[in-house]
């Protein structure tokens, strides 16, 4: 798997990650009244693991910090927008170039930095 | 809270969609977006529609998400005259959509509110009977929705 398509999956597990979070959230059907099929909700984290699966295979090492950096903040991958990282608001260095030859974190937050024009 | 939400630019007066695909494109192509951003926040849109529809009955649905696709937390607001089948709870067609996306380091608890909100509105709305469609400008539909805004 490349880069380019580690990060797309990242994101699209963090994606699921976030709507697992929200649904199973008490407070979402309360203030909501929107309710959810608990056997989907199964299945979508079944699916979840598979592709959590996936990429824990293709590099073991982001997806660990992926899964510390969850714990931590909530999410473990960001966009960059205006140079700036959106988890920490921290400017980036001007050494920091957006590449596919490496994924790149936040030198202050560490968290997975994607870019996306 | 929904007051701010509301852009008159982010309203689509009368949809073309006739199926749910369809009907979270159309809203989806309001927002200025290239179409890589597009795909990815359809996906998780239609993501959140398998776990059971967000048209909540009477001729109202709130798809909702959270993307890294957008900057703010951003409302579209959809009329369908036709109707659109959306696989809705009570099976009815829907002639009014909220599509509302969050950015995920959003604190929740903003996102909950204006879901709330939206919710609060619409059984405002539901309330009234009928769904209002004939709308000759945005404005219409923003001073509409705003009219059931009572908190
Ligand atoms: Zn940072």
């Amino acid at each position: 798997m490349s880069n380019k398509e580690f990060l797309k999956k990242l994101y699209f597990l963090q994606d699921l990650d976030l709507l697992i979070q929200q649904v199973e959230d008490p407070q979402y059907t309360e203030k909501t009244g929107l309710q959810v099929s608990p056997d989907k909700v199964e299945e979508l984290k079944r699916k979840r693991k598979e592709i959590a699966q996936e990429l824990r295979k293709a590099n073991p090492m982001m997806y660990q910090r992926y899964e510390m950096l969850r714990r931590k903040y909530g999410r473990g991958i960001t966009r960059v927008v205006n140079r700036m990282c959106t988890n920490c608001f921290a400017a980036l260095p001007a050494s920091i170039i957006p590449t596919d030859e490496k994924i790149i974190t936040c030198p202050n937050c560490s968290i997975i930095l994607i870019w996306l024009e | 809270m929904l007051k701010e939400l509301l852009r008159e630019d982010r309203i689509i007066l009368d949809m073309k969609a006739e199926t749910k695909e369809e009907a979270l494109k159309e809203l989806i192509d309001v927002l200025d977006l290239p179409d890589d951003k597009k795909e990815i926040l359809f996906k998780s849109l239609m993501q959140r529609e398998i776990l059971g529809s967000t048209g909540i009955g009477k001729g109202i649905a709130i798809p909702h998400s959270r993307s890294i696709v957008v900057d703010n937390i951003t409302l579209v607001v959809g009329i369908s005259k036709k109707g659109v089948d959306f696989e809705a709870l009570d099976g009815k067609p829907v002639h009014l959509f909220f599509m509302l996306i969050a950015t995920p380091n959003d604190p929740s608890m903003k996102y909950l509110s204006a879901l709330g909100s939206i919710a609060r509105v619409s059984r405002s709305i539901v309330g009234e009977g009928e769904i209002k469609t004939d709308f000759s400008s945005p404005k219409e539909v923003v001073d509409y929705i705003l009219s059931h805004d009572h908190e």
